[in-house]
């Protein structure tokens, strides 16, 4: 049995993940670590697992691996504990909030001969990879331009307060298609630019629409809309939709396009109910084999790296007004 | 009556002469195409005059209203001709290939006390039209992105013109302006601009026929604009404007009423043939020709004013811009 500790509920797909850990038949979860101790205290109770107030006591009891799913700001601090634990890690997306941070964590992880892998489980969506199989068969020949959304609902919470969030919109969307474009295409992004704004909320004093658009190293280019767009009465929380520009056609991806339209009275509301295959059940699956076959994590410290990257060039390139070569020097 | 000259005989000539001659007060008298014989089965159909010289067709025909359906290139010099010569003009899109010309013509409109509309039949559609007036309603709050998709398959004109930049300006002018036009008409001036923009079939095609902006107005809403003739088969349109109180969505693939699946050995060309279709009582194109013709008789407002024409012109020239320098470009008379 693979033993896994889990570190912080504050980012809520830790929910996800810990319920796909529980019904795995080769793991076990052997502590709950959280800073809000009622919640801590119900999640350790569900998943009959032991609460633990602080990290150094839930990293004291033996455990193979760990699941990060703290405020972006803190990843840092847990992977560097957890990785001088001996733990191998899986954490939640963005990797950090600084690239300094970022390599930080990547360092400490190899110093210690521990495994990082980020969550990045939109590369787990069956038509996403489905249409990487598409393109790298060549049916689009070369892949020319790219049009991205990642639309989302303003989360709330410590996501609004950017010393923990690291920024809005931008930095909490642009990493999941960014991630899509480096591994379906096999580039790099060559310089990005952005325009980031906060036109959704009042006062929220962070951002909330972004659209970015990056050359990529192979002379192609992409844009991605990463705005918290999406709020009731819409009938979803947001979206992934990619659309492939080729030499010889077309592909688009509306990740979460399965659904069934609900219209409920008692509810009062409309809503879409996906009804696709579970991308974190495959992410934590991948994790799992990860550690217990001893395999190369499949998504990267570096993955995440180049991920944010893309973000904090975002920032950069809107506070400028121009274009931002990357990586950043 | 107001007697009609075409020139530029092709689909959307031919369309705009259908539009008037459906209309009490128009009759469509004269053609003109430098392509001589082109004119005549359309010139029957209305029993007008087929020219094989603008000069002539402007004297003779004794024009109230000349309709130019050219190629982009040549609608400067035959607006700039009638115009001075006190007629009325409907001039397709784009208005000219550059914001000087485009300046010249409504200049000279406006000396001449002559009508310059401009073919943005973007603003003649119903759902256009309604997303408009919602967002002007405050329906979805303040408003903070507008996205909008335009695709169709790469258009074939005369001796390939769409293809040149000297004669259509490529996809930006000739496609996504629909979309900038309309933007400017929810959202007022723009401020900067940044352009990307590729050949997608080299072999095929000299101009981009695929290319994404984005544009910031001076309101702040950021805008995304995406036009492509590199779309295999068919044609669609999109948008998108979200605010902070709601989102008005629009996918015409998702609209369409109407869907024929026919059996290849029943006629169909190839095997399982769809052909979807949005049938209406009465086109857009129909629409702003009506709108033309009351404007003409002083019963309504101009909607597309050759002022704000202008101004998407403006806006691709500095997209342009943008392509050549890999940078944002300021919209010259916005703030910043």
């Amino acid at each position: 049995m693979m033993k896994v500790t889990l570190l912080s509920f504050a980012h809520l797909h830790m929910g996800s993940y810990a319920h796909h850990l529980d019904a795995h038949p080769e793991v076990e979860i052997v502590g709950i670590f959280n800073e809000d101790s009622a919640q801590g205290l119900e999640m350790a109770r569900r998943y009959n697992t032991q609460f633990y107030t602080t990290l150094t006591g839930a990293l004291s009891t033996p455990s193979d691996a760990v699941v990060v799913c703290s405020a972006n700001a803190h990843h840092k601090d847990m992977v560097i504990e957890a990785a001088k634990a001996g733990r191998h890690v899986l954490c939640e997306k963005p990797i950090a909030t600084t690239i300094e941070d970022a390599q930080a964590m990547i360092d400490a992880c190899r110093e210690n001969k521990v495994k990082l892998m980020i969550a990045f489980p939109c590369r787990y969506i069956p038509a996403v990879q489905r249409a990487k199989t598409l393109i790298e068969q060549g049916r689009l020949g070369k892949i020319l331009a790219v049009r991205g959304t990642n639309h989302g609902s303003m989360p709330g919470g410590w996501f609004a307060e950017k010393e923990k969030s690291g920024g809005g919109a931008v930095i909490d969307h642009t990493v999941h298609v960014v991630d899509l474009l480096r591994w379906m295409l096999g580039v790099e992004i060559a310089d990005v630019y952005a325009e980031v704004d906060e036109l959704y909320f009042t006062g929220l004093n962070i951002d909330d629409a972004g659209q970015l658009t990056m050359t990529l190293s192979d002379g192609a280019f992409a844009t991605l809309d990463t705005s918290w767009a999406r709020k009731p009465p819409f009938p979803t929380w947001g979206d992934v939709t990619l659309e492939f520009v080729g030499e010889k056609g077309i592909l688009e991806i509306d990740a979460f396009a399965q659904k069934t339209d609900v219209y409920s009275a008692p509810q009062n509301r409309v809503s879409w109910d996906y009804c696709g295959s579970d991308m974190d059940k495959e992410l934590v699956g991948e994790f799992v084999r990860m550690v217990i076959d001893d395999n190369q994590p499949f998504i990267t410290g570096n993955d995440g790296l180049r991920a944010l990257e893309v973000a904090v060039g975002a920032y950069r390139s809107a506070e400028k007004t121009q274009v931002i070569k990357l990586p950043l020097g | 009556m107001y007697r009609v000259g075409i020139v530029g005989a092709g689909g959307m000539g031919r369309l705009h002469a259908g539009s008037f001659a459906s209309l009490p007060d128009f009759e469509v008298v004269a053609f003109m195409d430098i392509r001589g014989e082109q004119s005549e089965p359309a010139a029957e159909r209305y029993k007008a005059v087929v020219y094989d010289d603008f000069g002539k067709m402007l004297m003779d025909a004794r024009l109230d209203v000349l309709v130019i359906t050219t190629p982009s290139a040549f609608h400067h010099e035959y607006a700039l001709v009638a115009i001075r010569n006190g007629v009325h003009v409907f001039l397709e899109k784009p208005m000219a290939l550059t914001s000087q010309e485009c300046q010249e013509l409504a200049v000279n409109a406006r000396q001449s006390n002559v009508v310059l509309m401009v073919g943005h039949v973007v603003r003649f559609f119903t759902e256009y039209v309604q997303a408009r007036n919602r967002v002007l309603a405050g329906d979805i709050g303040r408003p903070a992105m507008i996205r909008t998709t335009r695709e169709c398959r790469m258009p074939i004109g005369t001796a390939n013109w769409f293809s040149h930049y000297e004669l259509s300006g490529g996809v930006m002018l000739d496609l996504m302006l629909h979309d900038l036009d309309y933007a400017l008409w929810c959202f007022g001036p723009a401020r900067r601009v940044y352009a990307k923009a590729v050949v997608t079939d080299p072999h095929a095609v000299a101009v981009n026929d695929h290319a994404f902006l984005t544009v910031k107005f001076q309101n702040g809403v950021i805008g995304h604009f995406e036009a492509s003739w590199a779309l295999p088969d068919g044609f669609y349109f999109t948008f998108e404007i979200s605010g902070s109180g709601g989102i008005i969505q629009y996918d015409a693939r998702k609209c369409m009423p109407l869907l024929l699946s026919e059996r290849a050995k029943f006629g169909g060309q190839n095997p399982g043939v769809f052909l979807p279709e949005s049938p209406l009582h009465e086109s857009p194109y129909l629409t702003e020709i009506k709108h033309f013709s009351s404007v003409l008789k002083r019963e309504e407002e101009l909607r597309v004013k050759p002022e704000e024409a202008l101004e998407s012109v403006r806006l691709v020239e500095c997209a342009w811009e943008s392509l050549k320098t890999g940078q944002p470009v300021n919209v010259p008379g916005g703030k910043e």
